[in-house]
């Protein structure tokens, strides 16, 4: 393991650390560090951490890293590789590929300063698992494994991944997914839900899939309050939904749960139909 | 002419859950999901010759080959399209004064779509490193055998510099490549990025397009069937 570093000022370093921990900005160049901690910018450059703890900006160049948080603006030049990815504010990346890539702190109360209310991201992103954990507008170019939801999601185009999990607001004109599952929100602003297995749900509970996924919060069981959420169409193999407003349900086994309101459900092998929901016309295809 | 959605379902036997998974991968074009009004709300429609084609070619590869290699496939990089030394004088990013260090260092004047894209990350490279002509062609007969066994544009392009000499490497996106550290890395560029830009930007010029999609391009015809 190389030397440890308490630097105060401006640094410029290169070669093999083990923890360096600096007060003002320090930049690196072809790096091996354990671990790094700043309270100033950071600019990295064919470098190699495994974790980055940040308070300023970050600019990093062909860069990989094991788990990285950085709370000020995030530059990632070239291609980048990490395990994990936090930024809690914005982010910027030619190539970022990574397993778990997060856009704000598990702490709630977190506020930072000058930080506008909505997040965008501008790049390209690559991860397994992206976690949404404040307003965010999702205008970047991605590539995510799966999408867990927990505060306000916009997108502008068609969303897309295998494993969705929306618990908040969800905004998209389509959505594509092998799974599906959204919480009902009466803000939410969805024209069609594509997939495999689509679930709405007031309660939710984390199922085998859901713990299998890669994630850094602990998502728990709950049930959210009566709201019901409005779409033109879902169409998927196994549909199983509540508290949903639809003009169409196309699927092949579909249950129309508690507080649905429906103009047509179509399907080919199996129906069930709650008391407490009004559907107009049933079709089987 | 067009086929509804639940047509195509019952006529390929395929679900939804498929239809749409076919589609998130690209394997069916998002232009071919086309949405119109009838008497029942809106409906998709797709154009039939075309999506019957595509279903029943993914249907008899799908044993052979990955949803994703079959993505790359069925795309345009792999279409045998050959580009002349006129169409590269088409593509902006290719300086034109580095077309006869290409076909030096190729050994021919005609070259594939992924030729194209190694074409262009040199030139970018020529303009933002200052790379001299003989640096061009070298890095061209370097990398032009490799050329042939690419068949997709998931690679990466690296510019090395050693001791004032460039060097190339190029490797699979998803492959973790550790570089020996006396080599200094000048750059790494995406392929699939060069690709879609020009996909976007030259798809009138090139007439970029799925290999089956020349049919009933026209064929604005409808089909109900209820």
């Amino acid at each position: 393991m190389g030397r440890n570093i308490l630097a105060f000022g401006r640094r410029a370093i290169s070669g093999k650390f083990g923890r360096v921990m600096c007060a003002g900005d320090i930049s690196i160049n072809n790096g091996d560090i354990k671990s790094l901690y700043s309270a100033g910018d950071v600019d990295i450059a064919d470098s190699r951490i495994k974790k980055l703890r940040c308070a300023g900006d970050v600019t990093a160049i062909n860069s990989v890293f094991e788990d990285f948080k950085g709370a000020g603006y995030v530059y990632l030049k070239g291609m980048s590789k990490a395990d994990v990815v936090v930024a809690v504010g914005e982010l910027e990346a030619e190539f970022l590929e990574c397993n778990i890539l997060r856009n704000f702190s598990k702490n709630k109360k977190t506020k930072i300063n000058g930080l506008s209310k909505v997040i965008e991201w501008k790049g390209d992103f690559k991860a397994k698992t992206f976690e949404n954990l404040c307003s965010f507008v999702l205008s970047c170019k991605y590539d995510f494994e799966n999408i867990i939801s927990s505060n306000l999601l916009t997108c502008q185009d068609e969303l897309t991944c295998e494993n969705l999990y929306s618990f908040d607001t969800i905004e998209a004109e389509t959505i594509n997914a092998e799974n599906v599952f959204i919480v009902p929100r009466v803000n939410s602003k969805v024209d069609s839900v594509l997939g495999s297995t689509i679930r709405i749900s007031r309660t939710f509970k984390p199922d085998q899939r859901f713990r299998s996924i890669l994630k850094t919060v602990n998502y728990r069981s709950f049930k959210s309050n009566d709201e019901i959420m409005s779409l033109t169409s879902i169409e998927g193999d196994t549909i199983n939904i509540e508290a949903t407003n639809a003009e169409l349900v196309s699927g092949m086994d579909v249950i129309i749960g508690d507080l649905c309101i429906i103009e047509r459900v179509e399907y080919s092998n199996a129906i069930r139909i709650s008391e407490k929901a009004i559907v107009n016309e049933v079709v089987k295809i | 002419m067009l086929i509804s959605k639940k047509d195509l379902l019952v006529e390929t036997g395929i679900s939804y859950g498929q239809l749409y998974r076919w589609k998130r991968m690209g394997l069916i074009p998002d232009s071919w999901f086309i949405k119109q009004s009838t008497f029942t709300g809106q409906e998709t429609f797709f154009p039939k010759t075309k999506i019957l084609k595509r279903i029943r070619a993914i249907q008899e590869l799908r044993d052979k080959y990955t949803l994703e290699e079959l993505a790359k496939i069925l795309s345009p990089e792999v279409a045998e399209r050959n580009f002349t030394t006129d169409d590269l004088a088409i593509i902006e990013e290719i300086q034109q004064g580095l077309i006869p260090a290409f076909v030096k260092g190729f050994g021919k004047n005609t070259f594939t779509y992924i030729e194209v894209l190694f074409l262009i990350a040199i030139s970018e490279l020529k303009q933002e490193e200052g790379l001299s002509i003989d640096d061009v062609v070298g890095l061209v007969k370097g990398i032009k055998d490799y050329c042939n066994e690419i068949k997709s544009t998931g690679y990466v392009f690296v510019l090395f510099d050693r001791e004032n000499n460039y060097y190339a490497t190029i490797y699979q996106e998803q492959a973790e490549v550790f570089f020996d550290s006396r080599m200094t890395i000048v750059k790494q560029i995406r392929i699939n990025e060069i690709s879609s830009r020009m996909k976007l930007k030259y798809r009138k010029s090139f007439n970029f397009r799925f290999d089956d999609e020349v049919e009933d391009i026209n064929d604005n015809s409808f089909e109900f069937s209820y």
